[in-house]
C-alpha cells in the first residue's frame, strides 16, 4: 500500500515541480491529517497548529524547485516541525530557552509498576490513559515530543527523523528513548504494567 | 548490566547488528529487560493509537488557479485606468461646460446617445479638445469631441464595460430633449464607479495570483 502511494505521489510531485498547482494541492492534501495532528501534539492549540501547516504548505509550495530529497512527506514534516519548534521557541519570553534538557549521563529513572495493575497493551483506546498520555507528552521538552511523535505517530526512521529535525543521529536516539520513557512511566505510575512475551 | 539506553532503539530497529545480538542475547535470559521491552512497546503502540483530531478548516493552500485569471487581472486594471482617465475627463469637460455657460448640456447629452449608438473604435482619444471646444462656445464641435472621446473609451475598454455603457445609456437617450442640469450630470460618477468595480476584480484576480 504504501508503493502505491509513494508511486502516484512521485508522479503528483513530479507534476507539482512543473508547476501544476492543482497536483500540489492533491499531495497537500493527502498529508494535511498527519501534519495537523503533528502541529497540533507539538503546539496544543487547535489555531496555532492550523497556521502553521497553512504556512508550512505554502512555503513548500514555494520553495518545491529547491526540493531535491526523494520524500515529500518528510520534506514537509520536517518544514512543519521546524515551524512548530520555532512557534514555541517564539512563545518563550527568552529568546534561547534550551529545548532540550541538559543530557545527564547516568541513566533516566524506570518507574515501578503498581502491584494489582491492568496490562497496558490494554489501554487502546482508553479515556483516561489518553488523557494520561497526552499530558505525558505535553510535558516533554519540545524536541523530544517531535522526534517521538515522528517515530511512534508518523512511523519514520531514525535517519529520517535525525534529517527532519537536523539532528545527528544519536541525539535522535537519545531523544526518542528519553521522550517514551517519560511517557512509559507515567501510565506505569498509574498502575498499568506491561508484561513480557 | 542492563542494555536499558537500547531497549527504546531495540524496538525501533534503530540498532546496529551486533547491538541488536547483544540485546537479543540479553532479553532471554533477563525477566526485568523483558518486561520493559513490552512496557515500552506498549507505550508507542498506545502513542500511536492516540486520537487524531482533523483541522476544522482546509489547510491546503489554494493554488491551482484558472487560467483566465491573469487576462482578467490585466484586462481588468486596463478597464479601471481607462475609466479614472474618462472619469478625469468629463470632469474637465463638466468644469469647461459650467465656465461656458449655456453651452453645457448638448455635449453631455450628446456624448452618451454617441457611446451607446455606436460601439466602433476610435483611432486616438482627442481628451483635452473637449473642454477647448466648449471654451469657444460652439456647441456642436463640442459635442463631437466629447462623443469622439467616448467612443475611443468604449472601443478599447473591456466588454464588460461597454455592456454596462450601454445598459446605463438606455434611459439617458429617452432624456434627449429634456433639460439637463450640466452641474449634476451622473457621467463623472459612472466612471468612477466603473474604475473602482474593474480595481476591485483587479485586485482580487492579483490577489488570488499571488497565493499561488
Amino acid at each position: 500500500m504504501r508503493n502505491a502511494s509513494d508511486e502516484t505521489n512521485a508522479e503528483l510531485l513530479d507534476r507539482a515541480r512543473r508547476g501544476e498547482g492543482r497536483a500540489f494541492e492533491d499531495l497537500a492534501r493527502a498529508v494535511e491529517r498527519p501534519l495537523y495532528r503533528h502541529a497540533l501534539r507539538m503546539l496544543a492549540n487547535a489555531s496555532d497548529a492550523e497556521d502553521v501547516v497553512q504556512d508550512a504548505l505554502l512555503s513548500a509550495w514555494k520553495s518545491l524547485s529547491s526540493f531535491e530529497g526523494a520524500s515529500f512527506r518528510a520534506w514537509i514534516f520536517r518544514i512543519t516541525t521546524n515551524r512548530a519548534l520555532d512557534r514555541l521557541r517564539a512563545r518563550k519570553r527568552r529568546p534561547e530557552l534550551p529545548l532540550d534538557p541538559p543530557a545527564d549521563d547516568e541513566e533516566a529513572g524506570w518507574a515501578e509498576p503498581a502491584a494489582s495493575s491492568a496490562e497496558l497493551a490494554d489501554l487502546v483506546g482508553d479515556r483516561e490513559a489518553v488523557a494520561l498520555i497526552e499530558e505525558a507528552l505535553g510535558h516533554l521538552p519540545p524536541e523530544q515530543r517531535a522526534a517521538l511523535l515522528l517515530r511512534d505517530v508518523e512511523g519514520f526512521a531514525y535517519e529520517e527523523i535525525a534529517t527532519i529535525t537536523f539532528a545527528e543521529i544519536g541525539t535522535v536516539k537519545s531523544r526518542i528513548h528519553r521522550g517514551r520513557l517519560a511517557v512509559r512511566n507515567a501510565l506505569v505510575a498509574k498502575g498499568w504494567k506491561g508484561s513480557a512475551g | 548490566m542492563h542494555p536499558f539506553a537500547d531497549l527504546n532503539a531495540y524496538i525501533d530497529g534503530a540498532l546496529d547488528p551486533q547491538s541488536r545480538e547483544r540485546v537479543d542475547a540479553h532479553l532471554g535470559s533477563c525477566a526485568i529487560c523483558s518486561t520493559r521491552v513490552a512496557e515500552l512497546r506498549a507505550t508507542a503502540k498506545l502513542i500511536a493509537a492516540l486520537p487524531a483530531p482533523a483541522p476544522a478548516r482546509s489547510l491546503v493552500p489554494r493554488i491551482a488557479v484558472p487560467m483566465w485569471l491573469a487576462p482578467l487581472r490585466t484586462a481588468s486594471a486596463v478597464a479601471s485606468g481607462l475609466a479614472l482617465v474618462v472619469f478625469v475627463i468629463s470632469l474637465g469637460s463638466g468644469f469647461a461646460r459650467q465656465t461656458s455657460g449655456a453651452a453645457a448640456p448638448a455635449p453631455q447629452l450628446n456624448d452618451r446617445t454617441g457611446a451607446a449608438a455606436s460601439g466602433q473604435p476610435a483611432l486616438a482619444p482627442a481628451p483635452p479638445s473637449s473642454a477647448a471646444f466648449s471654451a469657444v462656445g460652439s456647441p456642436n464641435p463640442a459635442a463631437r469631441s466629447a462623443a469622439d472621446t467616448q467612443k475611443a473609451v468604449t472601443g478599447t475598454a473591456a466588454p464588460g464595460e461597454a455592456a454596462q455603457q450601454t445598459a446605463t445609456a438606455g434611459p439617458q437617450a429617452v432624456a434627449l430633449h429634456a433639460p439637463a442640469n450640466p452641474e449634476s450630470g451622473q457621467s463623472p460618477v459612472v466612471w468612477l464607479a466603473l474604475a473602482i468595480a474593474f480595481a476591485v476584480i483587479a485586485i482580487f484576480a492579483t490577489w488570488r495570483l499571488r497565493a499561488a
